[in-house]
């Protein structure tokens, strides 16, 4: 077990390398001159000298990376050109919506997607089942962003109960700061529930023919029992594998849905970022949420491993 | 999904919406009912009547015809999106598991790094330093696909590298290229095929998303996500412009994934 | 507790809180929406008129003051006295202080201008101060400027955004803490979010600012700041409400929409430098192919006066010239054949969707020059590129902008600018006006100048973008036109 987690942290430290190294070369290096491309032509030949200081341009490429990847392990990821403030601080300014966004969505998601996948399961090839499929179906085929206008535009535009976007912060306790991010997590998770419940019922499906599960039902134990004690928690391997997965998605949904409602999250920073040419603000949240997704995908595979004694740890 | 007839049932309504969805872009070229780009001020925002069936758009633009030929664009970025991930994915799939050793690794952790970049994400880092648009938006939907063409390749290759037929090509002195595209890809095909096929509805769903954003096609072109991005600011005024462009969406990838699913009952029985 | 009563306050929870919020106190507290947040709030670091909206009279003041009727009168210098039109002598209010609590000096005056006329410092306008030759500090309240020539403009010029008055001592902080004279002082600025101004209790003028505190909300999405205003969580939108809201908002009891004139004259540019450009018959023919009526209809809902000519209708030399070249197809057509395009030509036209009104009057204006039979493509590029290549290459056959500045007929006279519009006919008429100073004369120059241009066609001027404010009814005091790009709120105040 041990050496298998250190070869697994081993892999996940290089892909992170791999990740910023990703970053680094679509920002400086295949713009050219990113000094010329933040400034336009409006500054001088001299201000955009100033600005290749100022950045470190004039240095080697390799030199300029090291000492990027060196600032970004302490946490500094530059200052933004906009603002003239450090882009650590705007990100950790912009996580109290995305992140809350993206675990209420999470959650969502998974409250509604277990129990349409155990019924689907448990009503193999009955109505239930088919309808369930169906719907799921059908949810994995709209998009977050649409699902999203069409709740704002029965909810608010036709019945008016709530507004059509804006956040209203923490500042007041929790409720407004939940109510903000309603409607939004509902797009973003219910419609990726949809990817789960079909995940549950084929896990379920399975586990349900194996011999244990039969065996207990032959010594008497009732449905319900059997569901919960066995089936359940065997399928949850595979469950937890997709809904880990399905965490970047969401992550990379909510960026789209801060748009939809107006939300200022880390996909508003980026977005205004790139129409400002605030180069170091896109590098630093990109860097931020692709780091975010590969520790997901390390920890889901951490959980798999932990949760399947079966795995060989060579 | 599970019984006969009901895969039967998804692959032939899949199959039938799909065809109709590139009817409708084929048709689209050479018909529409009205000049997509046509305004007519004084009839603009209206909802679904007989000479405008899905209204009009905030120019008083027939919004049918914009849809017909919204199918164009999603067709060609999903078609070009895909092929660019299916191709940079299947080679570096193929190459890391045939050169195998710390080449593979290497390949591999690169692959999860690129995971970390879902086609939003990419898009966002790509137009940071690249104006936007649908060029922009293919390159950035398709790199989020090689990660997965590239593990089933090289899947396919680790898994047929040990098979007889190949060891004997190999002992008998054939080359590495002509076994690799002669030999291993053609057995790894079915799974590529299924793969292609449900990344086709995830491409149009991102060319949408990125659309909408602002980073994707730009006007006057027709495109589903940018009409739904106008559409947003008339919901008041007529709530079908935001309807219509959404439902075609939803259709053509509910018709893509109902065809994907009955493909890989198809080719791939395993999986089943 | 029985399980009825939790459902019963549950019940009650959850419309409280899906209700429409409760509109909150007035107090004297106003929260206004703003679209685009500032780039920094150093108004002599750029020219961005995001920053004028906050800190322009609200923070920072000039010596002298454009009002709300577009009239100039005297603001930290209480007179000026000048005998030969070159030299001018400013006597300074006494008693000012800016916000750091420090008396405001002649020798402030010296400092900010002699920055904002070296290069050095890269202030964005140093031509507008060209004329000025020495600033002499008589005592600590009178200051002469010294001008190598008479300059019309002058007095002009120190009312502009980039002629604020501040401590040298604050400076370098400008980008994030502006400090001034202004009626309100910064308190915070929440990056991405919002800006906070409170009450300066020591400003100038008695009585005023009427507001305690105001807070500007970023807020770019216009479906956003509909809703913010709708739920009371805004009292105003000043730029942001897209003019398709405005007939749904003038309905509504609970609000007042304001519906001004600006400066901001929304322009066709042409490239005067290039083919087919060049040629004047083509240039009415596009101005004869244009209906700048539907433009405004189609773009901006009926919002938007039609113009003919550079001067806006806030201008006092202001002749409507929206006549001249009026809207004939056939006649556009006749002289497309004329200038030797009788099948008509296709061109692109560059246009930046960081201003909404582009994209859409652009979509409009394709649709009206494809019936002359000119085929424009639209390409769009960012701002950023835009000024790059548009503004400072004339890299572009056609493009929309809006021009904001009051004043700026002198764009016609330089055959560099982005339009490459070179006529000396009218650079010497142009020339001429700087220097006139008798009002009468001033005026017949302005209007041969209004009319060389509608003849010359050099861009077609299509409408002026309209001041659209919202708020909640009881607002006082904001002004109803727009003659200079900033948004005074010291007598702004709720009604009781």
């Amino acid at each position: 077990m041990r050496r298998y987690l250190a070869r697994r942290g081993a892999a996940f430290v290089v892909t992170l390398f791999l990740v910023s190294v990703l970053v680094f070369v679509v920002i400086r290096v295949l713009p050219g001159d990113p000094a010329l491309l933040i400034m336009g032509t409006e500054g001088s030949p001299e201000a955009a000298d100033r600005l290749r200081q100022a950045m470190g341009l004039d240095r080697p490429l390799a030199l300029q990376y090291g000492r990027w990847l060196g600032d970004a392990l302490r946490g500094d990821l530059g200052r933004s050109i906009q603002y003239d403030v450090p882009v650590a601080g705007l990100i950790v300014s912009r996580l109290p919506v995305t992140l809350p966004l993206t675990l209420m969505a999470a959650a969502l998601m998974v409250l509604a997607a277990l129990p349409v996948g155990l019924y689907a399961a448990t009503h193999h090839r009955r109505a239930g089942d088919y309808v369930g499929m169906v719907v799921s179906q059908l949810g994995v085929s709209v998009p977050q962003f649409w699902s999203g206008l069409l709740l704002i535009l029965l909810f608010s535009v036709h019945l008016g109960w709530v507004r059509a976007g804006g956040f209203e912060g923490w500042g007041d306790g929790v409720w407004p700061g939940v109510r903000s991010l309603l409607l939004p997590a509902v797009a973003l998770g219910f419609f990726q529930a949809a990817v789960l419940a079909r995940a549950t019922r084929s896990a379920v499906l399975d586990v349900l023919r194996e011999d244990y599960v039969r065996t207990a039902r032959a010594k008497g134990l009732t449905g319900g029992r059997v569901l919960v004690k066995h089936a359940l928690a065997n399928a949850l391997i595979p469950v937890v594998t997709v809904a880990g997965l399905q965490l970047g998605q969401l992550l990379a949904g909510s960026i789209v849905l801060e748009s939809v409602f107006a939300l200022p999250g880390l996909g508003r920073l980026a977005l205004g970022a790139i129409a400002a040419r605030d180069l170091p603000v896109v590098q630093g949240v990109t860097l931020f949420v692709a780091a975010t997704i590969v520790l997901v995908n390390f920890l889901v595979d951490l959980a798999y491993a932990y949760l399947d004694p079966r795995i060989r740890y060579d | 999904m599970t019984s006969r007839p009901w895969r039967h049932a998804t692959f032939v309504l899949g199959g039938a919406i799909t065809a109709a969805l590139l009817a409708t872009a084929g048709l689209s070229l050479v018909y529409t009912p009205a000049d997509p780009l046509a305004m007519s001020i004084g009839a603009r925002l209206q909802g679904p009547s007989g000479v405008h069936p899905f209204g009009t758009d905030q120019f008083g633009r027939d919004i049918l015809s914009r849809v017909m030929t919204g199918a164009v664009t999603s067709i060609a970025v999903g078609v070009i999106a895909v092929g660019i991930g299916a191709v940079a994915g299947v080679l570096l799939g193929l190459a890391s598991g045939w050169l195998g050793g710390w080449l593979d690794e290497a390949a591999m952790r690169l692959v999860d790094a690129v995971q970390g970049f879902p086609a939003i994400l990419s898009a966002l880092l790509f137009t940071a330093v690249f104006s936007p648009g649908i060029v922009v938006s293919m390159v950035a939907i398709g790199i989020a696909f090689v990660p997965a063409f590239a593990r089933l390749a090289r899947g396919g290759v680790l898994e047929l590298r040990a098979r007889e037929f190949v060891v004997a090509a190999r002992a008998l002195g054939a080359r590495d290229r002509r076994l690799l595209f002669r030999h291993v890809l053609p057995n790894t095909l079915a799974p590529l095929i299924v793969q292609a096929t449900t990344s086709f509805p995830v491409a149009i769903l991102a060319e949408a998303a990125l659309a909408y954003l602002g980073l994707g096609t730009q006007p006057p072109n027709p495109s589903w996500g940018l009409m739904l991005r106008e559409a947003q600011n008339f919901l008041g005024m007529n709530p079908w412009f935001a309807v219509f462009p959404g439902g075609a969406i939803a259709l053509t990838v509910l018709g893509l994934n109902l065809l994907g699913d009955g493909l890989r009952d198809l080719l791939d029985p395993k999986a089943a | 507790m029985t399980r009825r009563t939790v459902l019963a306050l549950l019940a009650a929870a959850l419309v409280a809180a899906l209700g429409p919020a409760a509109a909150h106190g007035q107090g004297s507290t106003l929260v206004v929406q703003v679209a685009t947040e500032p780039p920094g709030l150093d108004l002599t670091a750029s020219p961005a008129s995001a920053i004028a909206a906050v800190v322009h009279y609200n923070v920072q003041e000039c010596l002298v003051k454009i009002d709300r009727h577009g009239d100039l009168v005297p603001w930290l210098a209480e007179r000026w006295h000048t005998a030969d039109n070159k030299n001018y002598t400013f006597f300074l209010k006494k008693g000012v202080r800016f916000h750091n609590g420090r008396e405001l000096k002649a020798s402030d005056v010296k400092y900010v201008f002699d920055r904002a006329m070296n290069p050095e410092s890269k202030h964005p306008h140093p031509k507008h101060y060209a004329s000025i030759g020495d600033i002499i500090v008589k005592d600590d309240h009178t200051v002469t400027f010294a001008l190598t020539e008479p300059d019309a403009a002058f007095l002009l010029t120190l009312a502009r955004q980039g002629s604020v008055v501040y401590p040298r001592e604050a400076v370098e902080t400008m980008k994030s803490e502006p400090i001034g004279t202004g009626p309100f002082r910064l308190q915070e600025w929440v990056r991405g979010d919002r800006i906070v101004l409170v009450r300066n209790p020591e400003y100038h003028v008695k009585g005023l600012p009427k507001l305690d505190r105001v807070t500007y909300r970023f807020i770019p999405d216009p479906n956003a700041a509909l809703a913010a205003l709708k739920a009371g969580d805004i009292d105003a939108a000043m730029f942001g409400i897209g003019p398709e809201h405005v007939a749904d908002l003038q309905k509504d009891t609970r609000f007042q929409v304001v519906v001004g004139e600006t400066t901001n004259d929304v322009i066709l540019a042409m490239n005067n430098s290039r083919k087919p450009f060049t040629d004047v018959r083509v240039r009415r023919a596009i101005t004869h192919a244009i209906d700048k009526g539907e433009v405004v209809k189609g773009a901006m809902f009926g919002f938007g006066r039609v113009l003919g000519s550079n001067v806006d209708p806030l201008n006092p030399y202001f002749v409507d010239m929206s006549r001249a070249v009026p809207f004939d197809l056939a006649k556009a057509k006749r002289l497309l054949a004329d200038a030797g395009y009788p099948n008509g030509f296709e061109a692109v036209l560059r246009v930046a969707p960081q201003y909404y009104y582009t994209v859409r009057t652009g979509e409009v204006l394709v649709n009206q020059l494809a019936r002359a039979g000119i085929r424009v493509k639209i390409e769009q590029i960012e701002w950023g590129q835009w000024i790059a290549r548009v503004y400072r290459q004339a890299d572009y056959d056609l493009t929309i902008i809006g021009h904001a500045e009051a004043w700026d007929a002198g764009n016609y006279a330089n055959p560099k600018y982005y339009f490459r519009y070179d006529s000396p006919k009218f650079q010497a008429l142009h020339r001429t006006s700087e220097v006139t100073l008798d009002d009468k004369a001033r005026r017949d120059l302005y209007v041969k100048m209004q009319k060389l241009m509608a003849e010359d066609a050099p861009v077609v001027w299509l409408y002026v973008h309209p001041r659209l404010a919202v708020t909640r009814k009881g607002l006082q005091g904001l002004w109803k036109d727009l003659p200079t790009p900033a948004f005074d709120l010291s007598e702004v105040a709720w009604a009781k």
